[in-house]
C-alpha cells in the first residue's frame, strides 16, 4: 500500500461529497433530545441546581470542582439572579426547538452547543453519560452541514429558488462531520468495551444479572425467563459482542445494517429495563449516521408507493411556468409534500397537455377525480393531505371556520410577491405579476 | 428541468480546497488523539499529555470516559437519609429522593436527582461537596425557633443476593438496605442558613 492510497482513502471517507440526510435527521432527533433534555429533566428540578438556593452554589463548584481548570460558562456572565439563568434555559430549549427545525440552523446549532456546555459546567453533579454524548454531539453538528436537508431554512431558500434549475434534491457536501460523529461513536462502544473486558463479571458472564438488579434505575419488568443464569449469561456476553460489532464490524458495508439492527435490540432492551433517559435514544439516534443515503431514499420510495397503494397516484397540480411565483410555490408544496402526493405539471408546456383544465387568475390548480378544482379548495384539499398543512385543516373545512381559512389564503396569495419574491436565476418565468389567462 | 429531472438532481456541490480539508483533518486528528489520550489507562505517558491537552479538553467539554457498568457493575444496592439534630434536641430523618419509590413518571422527570444524589454525592471523589449538601439540608429545614444545629449522612446499603439458581431473587423482591453507615457530620452554622450563591 502507498502513501498516496492512505491519503485517497481518507480523502473519499472525509470529503467525497455525498447528501446530508442522514445527518439532518440526526440533528432532528439530537434537538428533540435537547427539548426532552430542557423541559422534562432540567425544569423539573431547575431550582436545586440552579436556583438562589442551589445545592451546591457556582462559587463552590468554581472553587472545589473547577479548580485552577478552565471551564467554559456564560451563565457567569448572567446577572446573580435565579429569573436569569431560567431565562437561559429557556433560551436552550428555544434554540433547540429552531434546531430541530432548522430554522436558522448553524445559529441555532451554535447556540445550543455553547449553552449545554454552560450549563454543564456550572453545575456538574447532575451530569450523567448521556449529557456528555449529547454535547458532543451538538459540538459536532454545529459545525456540520445538517441544516442543508429537512430544514426550513431549505424550504426558506426555496423561497428565492427556481427549481427547475437548482433541482429538488439537498445539496451534496463533505460528510466529515458526519464521518466524526460515526467516529465519535465507534470510540464509546471501543472504550466500553475494552473496559468491560477487563471485569470479571462481564467475563463470567454475570454482569447483566447485577445491571439489571440497581434497584435505583429500574424501570419496566422484564419476563420470567431472563430469571435463569443461561440468559443472564447469554445477554452479557451478547452485550459485549454487540459493543464489539459497534465499533470493529460496523464499517463494513455487508454487515452495517444486521449490526446496527443489534445494536438497537441491545438500546431498547436496556431502554426497557433500566430508566437511564436520553442515553439510550441518543445512541439509537446515532445510527441514522451510519444509513447510507441511497438507501433512505429507496426506503422513502417503498414507503411512497404503499401510500400510493392506498391513496392511489399522485395528483397532477398544474403550475404557470411563466411565472416564478406560481413555479416556487408549487416548488414549496412538492418539498412539503413527503409522501408524493403531488405530482408538478407545467400547464403552458405544450408537450403535457392537462384534459378538462381552464387556467383562471388562481395560483394553485388540482386534479382530484378527474375534475380541477383550484384556489382555496385546492388548498383545503391539501391541507387533507400534505402532513404540515394538517393543523390549519379545520380552517377549511369546518364550516364556521370556512371564512379565517378563505381569508388567510387571500391574504397569502395577495402577497405572494412579498413571500415568493427576491432575484433568482430563472429559466423563462417572469418576476411579473401572476399573468391574466 | 422538467419536475421529473428536478426530483433527481441538486444545486451544484461544494468544493473544498486543499487547505479547507487539511484544516478539517488536522482538527479531527487532534480532537480524537485528545479524546484517546484522556480514555487511556493511567501512566506517565498520560500524565505528560494532560498537561497540556486537560485545559483544552475541559473548556471545549470533550472530556468523556463510557464506562457505564464497567470494569465491574456493583454489587450492593444503597440509598441515603440525613439526620438533623435540632437545637431542643428533637432529630428528623429526611431520605434523599429515592427512585424505586417513586411512579414510571416521576422517576424519568427526576433521573438527574438520582445521578446527583446517588451517583456523586455519597462517594469520595465528590466528597468536598459534602458541606453543601449539608447546608442545603439545614436551609431546607430551617426554623427560627428550633434551628437545625447538626447534620449526618447515613449510607443504607445491602449486598445484592448472590445469583444461585437455588436461591434465586427475582429483581421485584430485592432486600431492603439494613446495613447503616454514617459517614459525614455538619455542625450547621448560623449563616449557613441563610447563604445564598
Amino acid at each position: 500500500m502507498k502513501l498516496a492510497d492512505l491519503t485517497s482513502a481518507v480523502n473519499r471517507f472525509l470529503f467525497e461529497p455525498v447528501s446530508p440526510t442522514p445527518i439532518a435527521l440526526f440533528r432532528i432527533c439530537i434537538g428533540l433530545i435537547v427539548l426532552q433534555d430542557v423541559f422534562v429533566h432540567l425544569l423539573a428540578d431547575f431550582k436545586v441546581y440552579y436556583g438562589d438556593y442551589a445545592v451546591v452554589p457556582i462559587q463552590s463548584m468554581v472553587t472545589k470542582y473547577w479548580a485552577k481548570e478552565c471551564y467554559f460558562d456564560l451563565m457567569l456572565l448572567l446577572p446573580n439572579d435565579e429569573n436569569w439563568r431560567l431565562a437561559f434555559l429557556f433560551l436552550i430549549g428555544l434554540a433547540a426547538l429552531f434546531m430541530t427545525l432548522g430554522l436558522f440552523s448553524r445559529v441555532s446549532m451554535i447556540t445550543v452547543f455553547l449553552c449545554l456546555l454552560s450549563i454543564d459546567s456550572h453545575f456538574e453533579l447532575n451530569q450523567n453519560d448521556g449529557d456528555v454524548y449529547l454535547r458532543l454531539a451538538c459540538m459536532i453538528l454545529s459545525m456540520s452541514n445538517a441544516g442543508d436537508a429537512f430544514s426550513f431554512d431549505n424550504l426558506l431558500r426555496a423561497c428565492r429558488e427556481d427549481w427547475r434549475i437548482t433541482g429538488f434534491r439537498p445539496r451534496l457536501s463533505s460528510p466529515w462531520a458526519q464521518r466524526w460523529m460515526q467516529m465519535q461513536t465507534a470510540l464509546c462502544y471501543w472504550h466500553t468495551f475494552v473496559a468491560k473486558m477487563s471485569g470479571r463479571r462481564w467475563i463470567d458472564g454475570m454482569a447483566v444479572y447485577y445491571t439489571t438488579r440497581y434497584d435505583d434505575i429500574i424501570r419496566f419488568p422484564v419476563p420470567y425467563f431472563f430469571d435463569s443464569i443461561l440468559t443472564v449469561k447469554l445477554l452479557t456476553w451478547g452485550t459485549l459482542v454487540t459493543e464489539f460489532s459497534l465499533w470493529a464490524l460496523i464499517w463494513f458495508r455487508e454487515l452495517r445494517y444486521w449490526v446496527i439492527l443489534a445494536g438497537l435490540f441491545l438500546h431498547l432492551g436496556i431502554e426497557w429495563a433500566m430508566n437511564l433517559p436520553m442515553f439510550e435514544w441518543l445512541f439509537i439516534a446515532s445510527f441514522l449516521n451510519f444509513v447510507y443515503p441511497e438507501d433512505l431514499s429507496k426506503t422513502m420510495d417503498k414507503l411512497k408507493a404503499k401510500v400510493y397503494e392506498r391513496y392511489g397516484p399522485p395528483r397532477l397540480f398544474a403550475y404557470d411556468g411563466n411565472s416564478i411565483y406560481s413555479v416556487r410555490a408549487a416548488g414549496i408544496l412538492h418539498r412539503l409534500d413527503m409522501f408524493g402526493f403531488l405530482k408538478l405539471v407545467d400547464w403552458r408546456q405544450p408537450e403535457s397537455p392537462l384534459a378538462n383544465f381552464t387556467p383562471s387568475t388562481q395560483t394553485l390548480y388540482l386534479e382530484e377525480s378527474g375534475n380541477w378544482i383550484s384556489g382555496p379548495q385546492a388548498f383545503s384539499f391539501l391541507t387533507r393531505r400534505l402532513p404540515w398543512f394538517m393543523p390549519v385543516s379545520p380552517l377549511f373545512t369546518v364550516p364556521a371556520l370556512a371564512g379565517i381559512g378563505n381569508f388567510l389564503y387571500h391574504l397569502v396569495e395577495a402577497n405572494q410577491k412579498l413571500l415568493l419574491g427576491g432575484s433568482c436565476q430563472t429559466s423563462n418565468a417572469s418576476e411579473e405579476a401572476v399573468p391574466k389567462c | 428541468m422538467n419536475f421529473a429531472e428536478a426530483e433527481l438532481k441538486g444545486p451544484e456541490q461544494e468544493s473544498l480546497t486543499l487547505k479547507h480539508r487539511t484544516s478539517l483533518f488536522l482538527l479531527i486528528a487532534a480532537y480524537f488523539f485528545t479524546v484517546l489520550v484522556w480514555v487511556s489507562p493511567e501512566g506517565r505517558f498520560k500524565d505528560r499529555m494532560l498537561r497540556y491537552l486537560r485545559p483544552v479538553a475541559q473548556a471545549t467539554g470533550i472530556a468523556q470516559s463510557w464506562e457505564l457498568f464497567c470494569p465491574e457493575p456493583r454489587e450492593i444496592n444503597f440509598h441515603e437519609t440525613a439526620i438533623i439534630n435540632f437545637q431542643d434536641g428533637t432529630a428528623k430523618i429526611y431520605e434523599f429522593p429515592r427512585m424505586q419509590k417513586m411512579d414510571y413518571g416521576e422517576r424519568f422527570r427526576h433521573e438527574k436527582l438520582r445521578k446527583m444524589f446517588y451517583d456523586c454525592m455519597p462517594w469520595p471523589s465528590f466528597a468536598q461537596f459534602l458541606p453543601d449538601f449539608a447546608k442545603f439540608i439545614a436551609r431546607a429545614n430551617a426554623n427560627p425557633n428550633n434551628e437545625p444545629v447538626l447534620i449526618t449522612f447515613v449510607h443504607h446499603t445491602r449486598p445484592m443476593p448472590a445469583p444461585d439458581p437455588t436461591h434465586w431473587v427475582k429483581r421485584d423482591d430485592l432486600p431492603e438496605h439494613i446495613i447503616q453507615t454514617p459517614y459525614f457530620i455538619y455542625k450547621v452554622q448560623p449563616e449557613d442558613l441563610h447563604e445564598t450563591r
